[in-house]
């Protein structure tokens, strides 16, 4: 084969790996500076990346609407149970703006009504008029719009092109190798400056269509040796009523008994009836996520659950079915399996969001600083992929993630562009380009090994069922992370590949595997509940013991776990209620009805 | 949920879906063999090349798997990826959304990276030797595909270099020499086996060659210019184009002086002009019958011949060369009314009124070519043009044993229609060997799929190949017209719209549900089934 390069060597200036909405955002905005950019993905941008979760809602704040930083910041840090990063916090809130005004010129369209944006306005729901607001893109136009922008201003798009290794020289990234998923051809791009985008780390849970996301950029960054932090916190533990009664009839009824109606979007369930009319407080974060409280009612043996709405006055729900229209794809999953939507006052949603998911703007790459740099010279990261801990132990609310996503996006690129504006050129020497290089094919030489199908079931195992990473005990992470373990040391080095479809798989399955001993490690090292951190050995809150980030980061081969404190002025009032500080219940805090808790459960 | 089916009759290939698919559940399959259509540019493709296929290899980088589809419909890649006149990219669907695809740019980029590749010796696997008369582009087709085969094949070339038309008539800065070579040099390594210096009726006889080959097939292009009785012709500094052009490749004309003028408005008279240009005429004119826009040499020739500098005079005819001392001093021009006759025909009028005087120092005239009638047997018939006769399907003569194809047969055309006739031919020739029908189940022209809706296909600009800066031209030979680098060829791969491919599940455990190909399709070919398949605990491999 003479004449034809195998491997495809690219020199650029900034690389971005992934291509979603923080990806296109930093491939821009480093392009904008003049600089040769590559943006690589491993499906094809433009679509990849906007996912179910992606579905166009965008935190909106604008001053000039009178929104004040002050109150968002605190309603901020109430429902992420004080971890959150507040400086984070305001850098993407005063960006909100800015970003949107990019968008806007770039041709994304939004949803207006009566010639207003529109969007979930808290208001509706009786939260003050100032708070929380979003606005909504298009959901599945704006990405091909964006793929337009970069390819018109000359950002080297490559789709399909999974990358696996980052390289290094004289400690500073310098660029990554990595492969063409389908034709299975060797890329070497050599950079200046590298930009994660990966999105965030989950394990491929059966009803959850985010499979893409591995956790590739973190374990690339871990393995080049970034710290990563927010591994404890679930980002969700959710159940589709689909998953359920499949899983059912598969027989795996260890799991569940009953029938558990998911929560995507909380806003209308906060003041719904249902099981959490149980509880004396609120049991779901008014604007967070989904959270533990349905996984631990069924592991109290109490399912089928479901969401009582009948108490949302009919005002209200034509504004919710409007809304839930408008999240184009998860409407078309209910519609595909004859689900009614809003059936007999209760509201049942099939696009679950399954446990263990990663909690956005929360989990992820360490930075160091607010413009996105990770401690490694020339490595940046964006989006899900960095951990601005903006979303604390809790996440934060609707548009918050694509906020994020911008302004991370915007901000790592315009960073990465300066530093390789200015970064003497490094050059990864033979030995280091080979090692990558061995790395990366490493599944399609082996002739001897596990298949990357059966490997990651085992990772499922102890990562998707609830009690492992959604109602926790020490008891059994300690079994599941001696499982990772084995699995990392023993079955890892030794996944195979038939063909570039399963080369794919094998390393997918290789960062899922890290990502699941970092997961338990986590949640095993921070002996208190928070957010949707919930310990059963360890149910409550502890001030001000646990007001610290938990971080990990290799240490010669192993784990190493550390904590960093959160700034004492963003701490909680100490000298306040345990209540006024927390008002969202966790599981084993008082209910009215004294139906109790789970029996030798663990 | 997953993805239970994409229907065959519905989908039309846009590929959609898999780019919808985050994961890998869809590709496409553009081989689509149980349709038996081809997509528009292959049908329009003389040598029937798989664009779709290996566009669609080229797209996910297996540059590799690309050759071979080349490969198996070209033995010249890179010289028709240089010289073709690309009828697949007046046909491409791609027209209807904004330009075509620029296969042309694409198929040198694939065949370029290959160029220094050593062809492995083929394996003979039949005795019957077969003989090639004519290193044309037909002669060298007909070799590859039968040596490909398996059958023993020398190549009969009657002058001292090989190549024909390839290395007499194309200039240097179309196709480089070294191209050329190592074109010649792979099929060389295949094992066929080229006897150049040796003309077939002159020096050997047809009847003779028949007695040691099995069979013939006959590609001697055609060799002479036609002539143009007028006054004049006869002066010194007067010649012939595909002679000025054999002369300057064969470097017996090194040089070229004062004012040219070049009759004649085809591509060899293109190529005689540019080719006057760079050996220091001091300035070069056109003069052809028909207008700039209905000339017959292609438009980006004329093009490159106008920014080069020469000045075509359009709508004239050649009255007489005007001499002086017996060298060509001047032409005189009379205004043409009309070139063709209602029925199509080749039949210019003039009006006698309007007559024009040009100077010249060198008249060159390139108004067509002919097959020289002493290079074909006497034993084949020909037709009143003096092309061989032949069997439109098979390019059998009517001398049995013996084929014929390529402009000797067809008249001028081009590489890439000689490069089907030996094709067409080695398959008669293999046929004829086994003792097969000859024709049987070889029909001239698949169907056409249906063309895919322009619409919702987002408009992306053609990516040009670059050139030479015309400054850099002047006085060399350098190659004018320039190859893609791979960002450009990846962008411009993506603009091939797959036409009448159909997606196919591929990977069904990457499904993940998600919807969106089903959502996208907009054939609705695409169903997706709201039972989940929870597969049994895998064995370990």
């Amino acid at each position: 084969m003479s004449g034809w390069d195998t491997e495809r060597h690219i020199v650029t200036d900034v690389l971005v790996i992934g291509g979603g909405m923080a990806g296109l955002f930093a491939a821009i905005k480093a392009r904008e500076r003049g600089l040769d950019v590559t943006l690589t993905d491993k499906a094809y941008v433009g679509k990849a990346g906007s996912t179910h979760y992606a579905e166009g809602d965008v935190l909106f704040f604008r001053e000039s609407r009178g929104h004040k930083l002050a109150e968002w910041l605190d309603i901020i840090s109430k429902r992420c149970e004080y971890l959150n990063n507040r400086e984070w916090d305001e850098v993407c809130l005063m960006e909100a703006e800015d970003r949107y005004n990019d968008l806007v010129s770039w041709g994304v369209q939004f949803y207006e009504k009566n010639g207003e944006l529109y969007g979930w306005d808290t208001s509706a729901v009786g939260a003050p008029p100032s708070a929380y607001q979003d606005i909504t893109m298009r959901a599945r136009k704006y990405a091909p719009t964006l793929r337009r922008v970069a390819l018109e201003r000359g950002v080297r798009v490559l789709d399909n092109i999974m990358m696996v290794e980052l390289l290094k020289q004289s400690g500073a990234v310098v660029g990554a190798v990595g492969f063409h998923v389908r034709g299975g051809r060797l890329f070497v791009i050599e950079s200046k400056a590298t930009v994660i985008a990966t999105g965030a780390a989950n394990f491929k849970s059966e009803t959850y269509p985010t499979h893409f996301w591995t956790g590739d950029g973190e374990a690339m960054a871990y393995r080049a040796g970034a710290e990563i932090t927010g591994k404890e916190f679930a980002g969700g533990v959710t159940y589709s009523r689909r998953e359920i009664e499949q899983r059912q009839r598969a027989g795996r009824r260890e799991e569940f008994s009953g029938e558990i109606i998911e929560s995507s979007y909380s806003h209308p369930f906060a003041l719904g009836g249902g099981f959490s009319g149980w509880y004396t407080r609120p049991t779901l974060n008014a604007e967070g996520g989904p959270v533990i409280m349905p996984a631990w009612e069924a592991h109290c043996g109490r399912a089928p659950l479901y969401f009582d709405t009948e108490e949302i006055p009919p005002k209200k729900w034509e504004w919710l079915r409007e809304y839930f229209k408008r999240i184009e794809v998860a409407w078309a999953q209910a519609d595909k399996i004859g689900l009614d939507v809003f059936r007999g006052g209760k509201i049942r949603w099939p696009s679950s969001r399954v446990a263990p998911g990663s909690l956005f703007a929360g989990t992820g790459i360490w930075p160091v600083d607010t413009h996105c740099a990770t401690g490694l010279p020339g490595l940046y990261a964006a989006g899900n992929a960095c951990a601005t801990r903006g979303s604390g132990a809790m996440y934060a609310g609707m548009g918050f993630a694509m906020n994020h996503a911008m302004v991370t996006g915007a901000r790592a690129g315009s960073a990465a562009g300066e530093y390789a504006s200015r970064a003497a050129k490094v050059v990864a020497d033979a030995a280091e380009l080979q090692r990558a290089k061995s790395l990366v094919r490493a599944p399609l030489e082996r002739t001897g090994g596990f298949g990357p199908a059966w490997v990651t079931q085992i990772v499922q195992s102890i990562t998707v069922p609830y009690f492992y990473l959604g109602v926790k005990h020490g008891d059994r992470l300690r079994a599941a992370i001696s499982i990772a373990e084995f699995v990392n040391r023993h079955l890892v080095p030794r996944l195979m590949a038939a063909d570039p479809h399963e080369w794919r798989l094998a390393h997918e399955t290789r960062n899922m595997a890290l990502g699941a001993e970092m997961r338990l490690k986590a949640s095993l090292f921070r002996t208190e509940s928070r957010g949707d951190h919930f310990r059963e050995d360890y149910p409550r809150r502890e001030d001000p013991t646990w007001l610290v980030w938990v971080k990990l980061r290799d240490e010669e081969g192993g784990m190493k776990l550390y904590t960093e404190p959160v700034p004492e002025e963003w701490w909680p009032d100490l000298t306040k209620s345990y209540e006024e500080k927390y008002p969202a219940m966790l599981p084993m805090e008082e209910r009215e009805s004294s139906s109790g808790g789970a029996d030798d459960v663990h | 949920m997953s993805i239970e089916l994409v229907d065959r009759e519905l989908c039309n290939g846009c590929g959609i879906c898999v780019t919808a698919c985050p994961l890998d559940v869809i590709r496409l399959d553009t081989l689509a063999a149980d349709k038996g259509e081809y997509p528009s540019c292959r049908r329009a493709c003389p040598a029937g090349v798989d664009m779709r296929s290996y566009l669609y290899l080229l797209r996910d980088g297996m540059i590799e798997e690309a050759m071979e589809v080349l490969r198996d419909a070209l033995p010249l890649p890179a010289i028709t990826g240089r010289v073709c006149p690309h009828p697949c990219e007046s046909e491409c669907s791609r027209n209807e959304v904004d330009e075509a695809v620029n296969i042309n740019a694409l198929e040198r980029f694939v065949a370029d990276r290959w160029l220094d590749e050593k062809a492995e010796p083929v394996p003979q696997v039949y005795a019957a030797k077969v003989a090639v008369v004519g290193s044309g582009p037909a002669g060298l087709a007909c070799a590859y595909f039968l040596s490909r085969m398996g059958y023993p094949v020398t190549v009969f070339e009657a002058r001292p270099v090989l190549g024909g038309m390839l290395r007499l008539g194309i200039p240097e800065y179309r196709l480089p020499r070294t191209v050329l070579d190592t074109q010649l040099g792979y099929i060389g390594r295949m094992g066929v086996e080229f006897k150049s210096g040796i003309a077939v009726g002159r020096d050997v006889t047809l009847e003779a060659v028949q007695k040691e080959y099995a069979a013939v097939f006959y590609a001697v292009g055609n060799q002479s210019s036609r002539r143009l009785e007028i006054d004049g012709v006869g002066l010194g500094g007067v010649s012939w184009g595909l002679d000025f052009l054999a002369g300057v490749n064969l470097k017996r004309v090194t040089g070229v002086k004062g004012r040219v003028v070049v009759i004649g408005g085809g591509n060899v008279a293109v190529d005689v002009a540019l080719t006057a240009l760079r050996l220091g005429a001091e300035s070069v004119e056109m003069v052809c019958l028909e207008s700039v826009g209905t000339m017959p040499a292609f438009k980006e020739e004329i093009d490159q011949a106008v920014e080069e500098g020469v000045r075509i005079y359009d709508g004239w005819g050649p009255k007489r060369i005007l001499g002086a001392g017996g060298e060509a001093a001047g032409v005189e021009l009379v205004r043409c009314t009309c070139v063709y006759d209602g029925r199509g025909r080749f039949r210019p009028t003039y009006d006698e009124r309007l007559t024009k005087t040009i100077g010249a120092d060198a008249v060159i005239l390139a108004v067509g070519q002919t097959v020289d009638p002493a290079s074909i047997p006497e034993k084949l018939k020909t037709t009143a043009g003096g092309t061989i006769q032949v069997d439109p399907v098979t390019l059998e003569t009517t001398c049995p044993g013996v084929f014929a194809g390529g402009d000797v047969v067809s008249g001028p055309a081009s590489v890439v229609e000689a490069v089907a006739a030996g094709r067409r031919a080695s398959t008669s020739i293999d046929r004829c060997l086994k003792k097969q029908d000859l024709k049987g189940g070889r029909r001239l022209l698949p169907k056409r799929v249906k063309r895919p809706p322009k619409e919702g296909v987002e408009s992306v600009a053609r990516n040009a190949a670059p050139v030479l800066a015309a400054g850099q031209r002047a006085g060399n030979f350098k190659e004018v017209k320039l190859g893609f680098d791979e960002d450009t060829a990846d962008l411009e791969v993506q603009r091939c719209m797959t036409c009448g491919s159909r997606a196919v599940i591929s990977y069904v455990d990457d499904c993940m549900l998600c919807l969106y190909c089903e959502q996208d399709c907009p054939q609705t070919a695409i169903y997706v089934s709201p039972e989940k398949k929870v597969l049994p605990l895998m064995p370990w491999r």
